[in-house]
């Protein structure tokens, strides 16, 4: 039995040097692939030769504490409110959390500190470019995606904010229907033809 | 020789002369222009002219383009204007009676617009009050849309109002390019034609044909004329130079509310002669209404809400805030 766990052990060493060939390769792979511990002996020789390579890859003591410690930290965060319909929910920064939080399948560096730091700062930085990016666009949604927005928040008045060149503007659809009203009666102006009249026709106000 | 110096003299009479009969009739930049006469000639202008263009207005960051066609028959005014940006649509106008196409939706939104017709006729009566807050000042002579242009730039006498810069096409005196210009003089939005065609081959019976409403469902907004004082409401103080123009109200649906709930909103309009203002007044909702305070509606459009105990105020307007507040704050409810 002893003599066994050697050979196979052997095997796993010589697969993960790269050393077999053939059916030799083969069969070491089915050994790992069937057996869970096995794949932890794999496992070790990968992160030993890793470490042999270099010192940095080797998760010390400090560094699984301070890993521990942030994903307490990151398990006590509030969840983000869910702001986006079903449908736009894959490209959303939660759902980028979501993966970031899914442990069921690590990865075969997942117990490497740098990767995760890695993997974290890239996660903050997409989120921060997707949440950037919505913020920069909120003045140009179309009126299907206002639609989408407030029809999540019921409970808030359907107000949409947009940051302009010349201040904050408020898009308010009965604010709207008021702009409209005014441009259709307002026109008393000595200016009215060709240009106010050419101008309330043509324009329909702020970015829709 | 001396034939060539005598030639030469008379030619040199003759440019003097030219260029001096020109400084008659062209306004010197900077000189006060009389403004009634140049508004006359700016209405004779868009009333007489026959043009196709495209039209283009850029305010607080947005831009938005329009096809143009414009035909007249000395009766009848006849415009076309075909939106090339935003929902689309087209604005079909005979007169002061103007028709909305909204194409995806297959309707057409009827409505006559009284103060297409105020003007001129203001202007020839001694009612007309411009000329107490505005001045008009010469300014040289541009080259716009490929025509040459005469530009005068309307002065406001306070800080109630914006000031306006004006291109007219030099023969026609067609208003080509118009800037509203804020209380230090920077341009707030301009509306302009970007490419004009005068005397283009349009027609009165060929643009008629344009505002046919078949195959559109038409719609007529329900407005009701009535009276600020029949619905309770004054202005204690006036607003300089603001008259009011016309009062109405409409039911309008309420947001949010029960299938077929409306309100009746009331629409009390006033005008300086160049710049409007309208006064909205509802029922005051706790829901909906909770921003209180200026907001920048892009260019020179802004509004100001305010709460008068159980009515909501929306005070809107191509003027500065202070001119909305002055509003917002002599509006009262009779006793």
């Amino acid at each position: 039995m002893n003599e066994s766990n050697a050979s196979s052990k052997e095997q796993i060493s010589a697969l993960v040097d790269g050393c077999l060939q053939g059916e030799a390769c083969a069969h070491a792979l089915n050994v790992v692939l069937a057996d869970e511990q096995a794949m932890q002996t794999w496992h070790t020789y990968l992160v030993v030769g890793d470490v042999l390579r270099s010192s940095e890859l080797a998760p010390s003591r400090s560094d699984l504490a301070f890993l521990e410690k942030l994903e307490c930290r990151l398990a006590l965060e509030p969840q983000r409110p869910q702001m986006l319909a079903a449908d736009h929910v894959a490209a959303s920064p939660a759902n980028v959390a979501a993966v970031i939080a899914d442990t069921s399948h690590p990865g075969a560096n997942a117990s490497v500190f740098r990767w995760k730091m890695l993997a974290a700062s890239a996660c903050v930085a997409l989120a921060g470019v997707v949440g950037m990016g919505q913020w920069t666009q909120t003045g140009q949604r179309t009126d299907a995606q206002m639609a989408a927005v407030t029809q999540v928040v019921p409970a808030a008045p359907p107000l949409v904010t947009a940051d302009s060149s010349v201040g904050t503007m408020v898009r308010d659809p009965r604010l709207d229907e008021l702009m409209a009203a005014h441009r259709q009666l307002g026109g008393h102006s000595a200016l009215q033809v060709p240009a106010g009249f050419l101008r309330n026709a043509t324009y329909e106000g702020a970015a829709r | 020789m001396r034939l060539f110096t005598r030639c030469a003299g008379w030619a040199l009479v003759w440019f003097m002369c030219v260029a001096q009969a020109g400084e008659v009739t062209q306004p010197v930049s900077g000189a006060e222009i009389p403004l009634n006469a140049w508004l006359m000639r700016v209405h004779q202008a868009a009333r007489q002219s026959v043009y196709t263009g495209t039209f283009v207005v850029s305010a607080g960051g947005n831009m938005a383009s329009a096809r143009i066609w414009h035909a007249c028959d000395g009766a009848q005014q006849l415009e076309r204007v075909e939106t090339l940006s935003g929902t689309p649509r087209a604005i079909f106008r005979r007169n002061d009676q103007v028709v909305t196409f909204f194409p995806a939706s297959r309707i057409a939104v009827a409505e006559v617009r009284e103060s297409l017709g105020l003007f001129p006729n203001l202007l020839k009566s001694s009612d007309s009050t411009i000329g107490d807050f505005y001045h008009l000042k010469a300014l040289g002579y541009e080259r716009i849309a490929g025509f040459d242009a005469e530009v005068a730039q309307l002065v406001p006498v306070d800080r109630l109002r914006y000031g306006y810069r004006v291109w007219n096409e030099k023969k026609t005196g067609l208003i080509i390019q118009l800037q509203t210009l804020d209380l230090d003089g920077k341009v707030l939005e301009q509306a302009a034609f970007s490419e004009l065609q005068l005397d283009a081959a349009v027609n009165v019976a060929k643009l008629s044909r344009m505002g046919n409403t078949e195959g559109y469902r038409v719609v007529r907004p329900d407005l009701q004329k009535t009276s600020a004082d029949a619905q309770g409401w004054v202005l204690h103080k006036d607003v300089d130079g603001f008259r009011p123009m016309g009062c109405y109200q409409r039911p309008v649906a309420v947001p949010g509310g029960a299938t077929g709930s409306v309100i009746n909103t009331m629409q009390w309009i006033f005008s300086d002669g160049v710049a409007t203002v309208s006064l909205f007044v509802e029922a005051f909702d706790p829901r909906r209404h909770q921003r209180e305070g200026v907001t920048d509606m892009g260019g020179a459009t802004h509004t100001l809400a305010r709460r008068i105990s159980d009515w909501w105020v929306t005070v809107v307007g191509e003027v500065p805030p202070a001119t909305l507040n002055a509003f917002a704050q002599a509006l009262e409810r009779k006793k």
